[in-house]
């Protein structure tokens, strides 16, 4: 994982097609060290897609960032997905592939969503054989998501974060930490998100996401990614940085998709986030007003 | 036991088991997930059935897509992927009108996901091309050096070219055009007439 981590640096995003024209028009190019791309979007059926794709591997380092691995599913995996992300893999040559700790679908159905699952030993054992096998076939290591919940699971016998330390002493996968879904899963439930921290091993991270999220009427945060990110989670970022130091971090937006130079702005509310000491959070706090 | 519960979450979520065991803390939250589920498929499906969902209207198109979410169960890796079921079924259960609707939007989805080279010279001109069928017609989609074309393809050889486009997606417009003016969409001289009228080019092998 130390590995791919040095393959990139510095802060990243999501591309989206939206942002096409600025990540690949005639003028200068955005200062990223990287940006990660959504990669069933990119699977061979997909040929505009993988042309784009050819073009800004040329200009950036990729990461692969799947939604459909289905780590946590009592099925079996998908060999016919397997497959194509093998083939894609091999092709883009990611600085990193990630997918998400929890399940889509079950019985050969999908439920197009990213579900929890009880943290069992069970549990364990199923996934850790899975990101096993998902990494020899692509040869290299993946990094798994924690996600964020809206109900717990009966059953559940530990910590998301002690299962994920486990998991990558077993598989010797990496952590792609969500601050966002951490601090909507603590509002959520009533817990301390730095306890998550403090918990996770952070040597592990190879990759950090950060989002906005929407509060509804009753105060249950939903995970949207259509929003800024919000001045709590940029607090909870600092917290992390402090304590592991700088990794590449990206800031990721699926819905509501605004202008790139608005979201290059925000790009920039997190450079300086990382490029000082002291209480910078409050400085973005500042800047944002 | 994994397996179990996920396959009881799994009920749950599609509306037909609402055990509250399946989760320990806040179990009333499980709406999130199924309505979550619903607006994300619903809102695929719309988005690649224009034409048919405002031919049935949007209640209606809705009744049919919960229809056969409930009956379907073949799984499917993407959203994509459910639309192709979605169009077949739709198709086995409509009028003609509602079926060339469905024939409309299915051949924008296709070209869409048209592979880049697919054979060769087929044409003598163009480096791509696919040949796909909806119903008893044929159809080619390629691309060459001026962009992306769709025609079809009849047994005197003649093919016309129903649009050349700038982009596969923008065969919704075609869709939307044809079906617009209340035409037969695939009939040889509508099409040609068409063709003629918007100033497209007619290639005649």
């Amino acid at each position: 994982m130390e590995q791919a981590k040095s393959l990139a640096s510095g802060i990243g995003v999501g591309y989206r097609p939206a942002f096409r024209d600025a990540f690949l028009g005639a003028t200068s190019r955005p200062n990223l060290g990287w940006i990660e791309v959504i990669t069933e979007n990119f699977f061979p059926e997909n040929f505009r897609a993988r042309q784009t794709l050819e073009l800004l591997r040329a200009e950036f380092p990729v990461a692969l960032h799947g939604v459909s691995l289905n780590l946590a599913s009592s099925d079996p995996l998908d060999e016919r997905y397997l497959a194509q992300l093998k083939a894609l893999s091999d092709e883009i040559q990611p600085w990193l592939v990630t997918d998400h700790l929890c399940w889509t679908g079950v019985g050969r159905e999908n439920l197009f969503d990213l579900l929890p699952f009880p943290f069992t030993a069970e549990s364990l054992a199923l996934v850790a054989a899975n990101v096993s096998r998902v990494q020899d076939l692509l040869k290299r290591p993946l990094a798994v998501e924690n996600i964020t919940f809206y109900a717990q699971p009966a059953g559940n016998e530990a910590h998301e974060e002690d299962f994920l330390n486990e998991l990558c002493a077993r598989t010797g996968c990496g952590v792609l930490l969500d601050v966002n879904n951490v601090f909507v899963n603590a509002v959520n439930f009533g817990l301390d998100p730095h306890d998550y921290f403090r918990r996770l091993d952070l040597r592990n991270v190879a990759e950090v996401h950060l989002a906005g999220h929407f509060e509804r009427h009753d105060g249950v945060l939903i995970d949207t990614h259509g929003a800024a990110v919000k001045q709590p989670v940029w607090d909870l970022y600092e917290g992390l940085i402090a304590r592991a130091g700088l990794l590449p971090t990206m800031i990721e937006r699926d819905q509501n998709i605004p202008p790139w130079e608005e979201l290059e702005r925000e790009l920039e509310l997190l450079r300086i986030l990382r490029g000082g000491k002291g209480n910078n959070a409050a400085r973005v706090a500042e800047t944002r007003t | 036991m994994l397996h179990e519960w996920q396959k009881r979450v799994r009920e749950s979520l599609l509306g037909t088991d609402t055990a509250p065991d399946l989760f320990r803390a806040h179990a009333e939250r499980v709406h999130l997930y199924r309505e979550g589920y619903w607006l994300r498929v619903s809102e695929s499906l719309r988005e690649d059935f224009p034409l048919t969902e405002r031919l049935l209207g949007r209640a209606i198109f809705e009744s049919r897509a919960r229809e056969f979410l409930g009956m379907k169960r073949e799984y499917e890796l993407e959203l994509s992927e459910l639309s192709a079921s979605f169009e077949g079924w739709l198709r086995d259960r409509g009028t003609a009108a509602l079926a060339r609707a469905v024939t409309l939007d299915g051949l924008a989805i296709q070209s869409r996901r048209a592979p880049e080279v697919l054979g060769g010279s087929r044409f003598g001109l163009h480096p791509s091309v696919r040949f796909f069928d909806h119903g008893d017609r044929s159809y080619v989609f390629w691309r060459d050096e001026r962009g992306y074309v769709l025609s079809e393809r009849v047994p005197s050889g003649t093919v016309a070219i129903l649009r050349r486009l700038r982009d596969p997606v923008d065969t919704h417009e075609i869709a939307e055009r044809m079906a617009g003016a209340g035409q037969d969409f695939l009939s040889l001289r509508d099409t040609l007439d068409e063709c003629r009228d918007a100033g497209i080019l007619v290639y005649q092998k």
